[in-house]
């Protein structure tokens, strides 16, 4: 049974919840429209003609990829709001910002020290992906806390690599 | 020469694979632990593990090439791009193993490999060229006083370098030091070479460039020029030919100029002059490439002529088939580059399975690629997908056919340009053909943040299928890496089969 989801594109939401048969999508009924999905393309027919596009994740985000236009996706149904309010309840705690690997790559260079403080914008580390070199800035002031990394280390994206408090 | 030996992976080893095909010659791919399920294994004769995941511990082993050219029989080597197509240490070892290399002798690479070595002998030949230092910096102090003189905004460039690796732009004396050993570093790690000089940046120019090719016995030729401004990162990322700007004065100049640049230092086989154009149509010679241009397919079109076909004949020390007045232009070509990259993400290269990808067909596209649905794009080399070109009678046929390619076309599974690549062709500067080498960091970059940004919403029953397909396919909550391992078509496809209609 389809769970009532929230869905923004671009800048645009929509509710769709299940009626019966048919949908309600922001308070408006509609049939529920026929579609595949071949891995992550979408075939839908619409008023009898198909529309192709494809939703896909990139790093945390998903993006909808529509002829030559490409459009922030956000998914939540119901079961996912729930979880969420309940995570956000258990975890209070005060976090410093993180400085996290923006591609995979080799930490060529750190710039900073443990305990060491750094404004907004200082380069802290060098990362090298495809043979170029990438300065990472600190996101904020702050001091270092932590350096998860070393030099000569290879890192994911996403990996965080020095925590700031 | 009955075999040749392709040391390069990729889409432009696919692409010499299947010239080599035509002219009935046999191919051999060489590749590395991590390319061992590429297209380019697949489309040649023969294949050669050279072993190693980075192209440092495969593609760069120049022993390990010649001793897999032996062991194959291959006759030639032809280096493509990038690699050791620059070396000129390797295209010497090539000749001395009696091997026929495709490509300039090992003398023209080092006199115009080394971009300050180039930069000097073009000087004697009185070719205008951007001021900047005669040899590699020795230290920071040298740059500083350089800039004293010329002013700041500089520019540091690797000697032995290309790609916009080793590159910096330096804007005041207190970033000098930091910037230098940067491209230092960058150029030792791509070229093995660390040497750095240092030039007057130019702000916005144009980077034109002109195709030349000459024979060993003393024939060259020009082929016209590309505009090749749209940057990102010191790298193009969308080329054609004819530029718009160049009139057919300044074509025959650039063209001669390039020529006689090449007849300076004894060219042979392809080449390519890179000149800056200030907006009074001045020009600067940059520098040579020696080798065959990644965006050498827009020549190809306007000019009728298959490069690599020309390469072959050349090395063979056959006549160059045609004179400077067989040489005529028809029409307009745009390629764009498909890069796996984070356009809004600063153009950061994406890594990943190329899960879905439906490459654009149809009238007068071609398309240049190493890769193929369930590619995996890793880290190791270049992020590029493909090169999409576009052909048209004139520019604006070839834009809009462009734009109708680039609608096709679906990826999945990687952050792509092409939504970028398809807003630039729909701008009415790029239509204008007004731009210049900073206009996508500068101007189209941005603007397309907003666009994206601003985005208005879709119809509903885009909202009503994404929805649907979320509960029945888990859209939000299963990696990407696990919807392609299990074809979840097929469990729906069963699934439905037994239940009626799957809804």
């Amino acid at each position: 049974m389809l769970q009532p989801t929230d869905i923004k594109i671009g800048n645009k939401e929509y509710d769709v919840r299940p009626l019966n048969k048919d949908l309600l999508v922001n308070g408006v009924t509609m049939p529920r429209p026929d579609f595949h999905m071949e891995d992550r393309l979408i075939r839908a027919r619409v008023d009898g003609r198909i529309e192709e596009f494809v939703v896909t994740r990139i790093g945390d985000d998903l993006w909808l990829q529509y002829p030559g236009r490409e459009y922030p996706l956000k998914i939540m149904t119901e079961r996912m709001r729930l979880l969420k309010l309940a995570e956000a309840n258990t975890d209070g705690g005060q976090h410093g910002a993180v400085i996290r690997a923006a591609m995979p790559g080799l930490v060529v260079r750190i710039l900073v020290g443990v305990e060491q403080e750094v404004k907004r914008n200082d380069p802290v580390l060098i990362l090298e992906a495809m043979k170029m070199e990438n300065e990472l800035r600190a996101p904020a002031d702050g001091v270092v806390k932590e350096i998860r990394t070393s030099e000569k280390s290879s890192v994911e994206k996403g990996d965080v690599l020095i925590v700031l408090s | 020469m009955k075999s040749v030996l392709i040391a390069n992976r990729g889409e432009i080893a696919v692409r010499i694979a299947r010239t080599c095909r035509e002219m009935g010659i046999q191919t051999v791919a060489v590749y590395s632990d991590t390319d061992k399920n590429a297209l380019h294994v697949r489309e040649a004769d023969a294949a050669y593990a050279l072993g190693g995941q980075t192209a440092s511990e495969s593609y760069l082993i120049q022993d390990r090439i010649i001793a897999a050219a032996k062991e194959t029989g291959a006759e030639g080597i032809h280096p493509g791009y990038g690699f050791l197509s620059e070396n000129a240490g390797f295209a010497k070892k090539v000749a001395d193993s009696d091997l026929i290399w495709i490509g300039p002798p090992a003398a023209a690479i080092d006199a115009m490999g080394s971009k300050t070595q180039a930069r000097a002998l073009m000087i004697k030949a009185g070719v205008p060229v951007v001021p900047g230092t005669e040899g590699a910096l020795n230290n920071a102090k040298e740059a500083a006083e350089f800039a004293k003189r010329a002013g700041y905004p500089v520019l540091l460039k690797a000697a032995a370098g290309g790609g916009g690796k080793g590159m910096r732009v330096v804007r005041s004396d207190g970033e000098l030091e930091a910037a230098l050993s940067a491209a230092q570093r960058e150029a030792t790690a791509s070229f093995g070479d660390g040497a750095v000089y240092v030039e007057k940046y130019l702000e916005q120019p144009r980077h034109i460039e002109v195709q030349i090719f000459a024979d060993s016995n003393g024939n060259a030729i020009y082929l016209g020029e590309r505009e090749c401004s749209l940057q990102r990162r010191h790298q193009k990322i969308i080329e054609e030919s004819p530029s718009a700007v160049v009139t057919p004065e300044v074509r025959a100049q650039m063209g001669e100029t390039a020529v006689m640049a090449a007849k300076a230092c004894g060219y042979v086989n392809a080449g390519t002059c890179e000149f800056l154009l200030d907006n009074t149509g001045k020009f600067y010679f940059l520098e040579m490439n020696t080798r065959l241009q990644v965006e050498h397919p827009v020549t190809e079109l306007v000019t009728g002529l298959d490069l690599v076909r020309l390469q072959i004949e050349v090395a063979r020390g056959n006549r160059l088939p045609l004179e400077q007045k067989d040489i005529t232009w028809r029409g307009h070509a745009i390629e764009v580059r498909v890069y796996a990259e984070d356009v809004l993400g600063g153009f950061l290269p994406s890594t990943g399975k190329l899960s879905v990808w439906k490459p654009p067909h149809g009238p007068a596209l071609r398309e240049d690629t190493g890769m193929y649905e369930g590619a995996e794009i890793s880290r190791f080399y270049d992020p590029m997908i493909s090169k999409l070109v576009a052909y048209g009678e004139n520019r604006t046929a070839a834009i809009e056919r462009m734009r109708r390619a680039l609608r096709e076309y679906h990826i999945a599974g990687l952050a792509t340009n092409i939504a970028f690549c398809n807003f630039i062709m729909e701008q009415p500067l790029f239509e204008r053909a007004e731009f210049d080498t900073g206009s996508v960091e500068r101007v189209f970059a941005p603007a397309y943040k907003s666009f994206v940004e601003g985005a208005d919403g879709l119809p509903d029953w885009f909202a009503a299928v994404i929805a649907l397909a979320n509960h029945s396919y888990n859209v939000h909550d299963v990696p990407e890496s696990q919807i392609s391992q299990v074809s979840r078509w097929k469990a729906v496809g069963r699934a439905s089969a037994l239940n009626g209609r799957s809804r």
